[in-house]
């Protein structure tokens, strides 16, 4: 069965201690998205280095099993990546970060993280002025 | 007596399977599934019946207007209406709600209050607040127990001369609780207040006898009642349909029409503007013809049994927590719940995985899962063809669905 691989034990391992869960005690950029299809809401927040690189991160929130690992599994990819090139990171990245196939009515949930993800992007390109010509991922 | 076998046979769908699991259907409380003869009846209006209503005098157009006008009558007698003048066909419960809102907006005053429960559907709030901002109206909740069942105490101290409409809910669409309308309808009156009820939820699981009940208005959807979507029914007494405004304005609806101005057509047909749906229309007539035969005292039967048993053995699992009435007798076969520690969207996908179909959310009730101090449940709701197997099913469903969750 598809949904049990899933929800194996790996997956629920990051749902019950997500990695870069909590509040940044200083960030630069955050985010906050709702799914308004079933109520997970999440901040995302990001402090950035002098050249633009992502030294902290953290998501908080409240999510079902899937929002939460795939928010502790995409925040680990992105530590360390500037914005710059966050910025082109393929949807398709956190949703095969979980290991196994999300079904279409749950894709909502995994890419969640990612859509908070592009709202900071927006944020730093309208204030560096950048990205103005470049199209942005699709969100 | 429900003879179970039968009834599961009426129902095409039930015979599917879902992730290579008999489907199992507990999402009733969203629509529910459709018997073969409403499926029938519409493919029949389709196949040899269909015509326009009203316009034309040719056979075709004459029967489909008998047919139409059938209905009417059936839902009369099937809630008791005094005529079938008070009977209006719409796209279902929210435009119905919409309609009685809007079409009393202008007999509204600044200052006037308008009551509603924390229980009620989106659709039964929306409209009012929109309202009542634009007439400078105060709203006011009735605030719900943390059983499910409405504080009745609070009810009769937030009433007062000011109050001009009370909408409530016959029945929660998460709680299932069932609203005691012999008392609240009685003590609005008393007070001025028109009462507006909305039995979505009760509609194929209570009888209503709109005289009985003595409500000012009444709505309903075909797609709960084992209907087609896309049909609802508005109920409303007879002269106070005629005092509102219809909003929906065009074809039908019109005694005459001139340059300057248009007479309009008295109620019902006042607030049935443009082409009606008629086959969903012929649907779900046959939809309260099969509840009649079926027999709602049968059906009721079958589901406070399955109630009582569904809670019986949820409350057997561990931190699960139930939503609403203790007593099944309070209550519709609609079960909301949490699992401690799994949120409400991973059981449904879960319980997915093995062909049950339940809803995870707020289900369109937002204040009152505020005041419960959850965002999302779980629900379960349960329908005529629904069995015993079906409930243990679910049971053992859960059971597994927690041990993964917490890492057994
Ligand atoms: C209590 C209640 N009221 C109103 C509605 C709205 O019904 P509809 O979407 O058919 O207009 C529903 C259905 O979800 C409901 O459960």
């Amino acid at each position: 069965m598809e949904i049990d691989t899933l929800y194996r034990q790996e997956l629920l391992e990051h749902y019950r201690n997500p990695q870069n869960f909590g509040k940044l005690k200083k960030a630069t950029y955050c985010a906050y998205r709702v799914n308004p299809l079933c109520g997970d809401e999440m901040d995302l927040e990001v402090l950035l280095d002098r050249n633009g690189k992502i030294e902290d991160i953290a998501f908080s929130g409240q999510g079902c099993a899937i929002s939460i690992a795939s928010a502790s599994h995409f925040t680990e990819y992105l530590r360390g990546k500037s914005l710059a090139r966050v910025k082109r990171v393929d949807r398709e990245i956190p949703l095969r970060l979980l290991g196994a196939s999300v079904g279409a009515p749950r894709r909502k949930c995994a890419l969640l993280v990612y859509d908070a993800l592009q709202d900071l992007v927006k944020l730093h390109d309208k204030k560096t002025g950048t990205g103005k010509n470049r199209r942005n991922p699709r969100s | 007596m429900l003879k179970l076998k039968n009834i599961r046979k009426g129902f095409p769908i039930l015979a599917r399977t879902i992730n290579g699991h008999p489907l199992v259907y507990f999402d009733n409380a969203s629509t529910a599934q459709k018997p073969y003869p409403v499926i029938a009846a519409m493919s029949d209006f389709y196949a040899s019946r269909n015509a326009n209503i009203h316009r034309g005098i040719h056979t075709l157009s004459y029967e489909a207007t008998e047919a139409y006008e059938a209905v009417r009558e059936r839902v009369q007698r099937f809630i008791n209406a005094k005529s079938r003048d008070e009977i209006v066909f719409t796209s279902g419960t929210t435009e119905s709600l919409n309609t009685v809102a809007f079409g009393m907006k202008y007999l509204l005053k600044a200052g006037q209050e308008i009551l509603l429960t924390e229980a009620e559907h989106h659709s039964n709030i929306v409209p009012w607040q929109i309202v009542a901002a634009e007439r400078k109206m105060k709203l006011k909740y009735i605030p719900i127990k943390s059983d499910g069942r409405l504080d009745l105490h609070a009810y009769h101290k937030l009433l007062n001369k000011r109050a001009r409409v009370v909408a409530i809910t016959h029945a929660s669409n998460v709680t299932g609780a069932i609203t005691p309308l012999q008392k609240i309808i009685p003590a609005a009156h008393k007070m001025g207040s028109l009462v507006v009820v909305d039995a979505a939820q009760s509609v194929a699981h209570i009888p209503i006898d709109v005289r009985r009940l003595d409500c000012d208005f009444l709505a309903f959807s075909g797609h709960k009642a084992y209907g087609p979507t896309g049909v609802g029914v508005l109920y409303g007494k007879r002269d106070l349909l005629e005092s509102l405004r219809p909003f929906k304005y065009g074809g039908h609806m019109i005694k005459r029409v001139t340059k300057d101005q248009t007479t309009l057509a008295n109620p019902p047909e006042k607030f049935e503007g443009g082409t009606a749906p008629l086959a969903e229309v012929i649907g779900l007539g046959a939809a309260l013809e099969w509840l009649e035969q079926t027999g709602l005292k049968n059906i009721i039967t079958h589901e406070s049994s399955l109630s009582r048993h569904t809670l019986v053995r949820l409350r057997a699992i561990p931190g699960l927590r139930l939503h609403g009435p203790d007593r099944a007798s309070a209550r519709l076969p609609i079960i909301s719940f949490t699992l401690d520690g799994v949120p409400a969207h991973d059981i449904a996908s879960l319980l997915d995985a093995q062909g049950i179909a339940v809803r995870s959310g707020h289900h369109c009730a937002q204040i009152l899962h505020e005041a419960f101090g959850q965002p999302a449940t779980t629900r379960a709701s349960l329908a005529v063809y629904n069995t015993r197997q079906e409930v243990d099913q679910l049971a053992k469903a859960l059971l597994y669905i927690q041990n993964k969750f917490h890492g057994d």
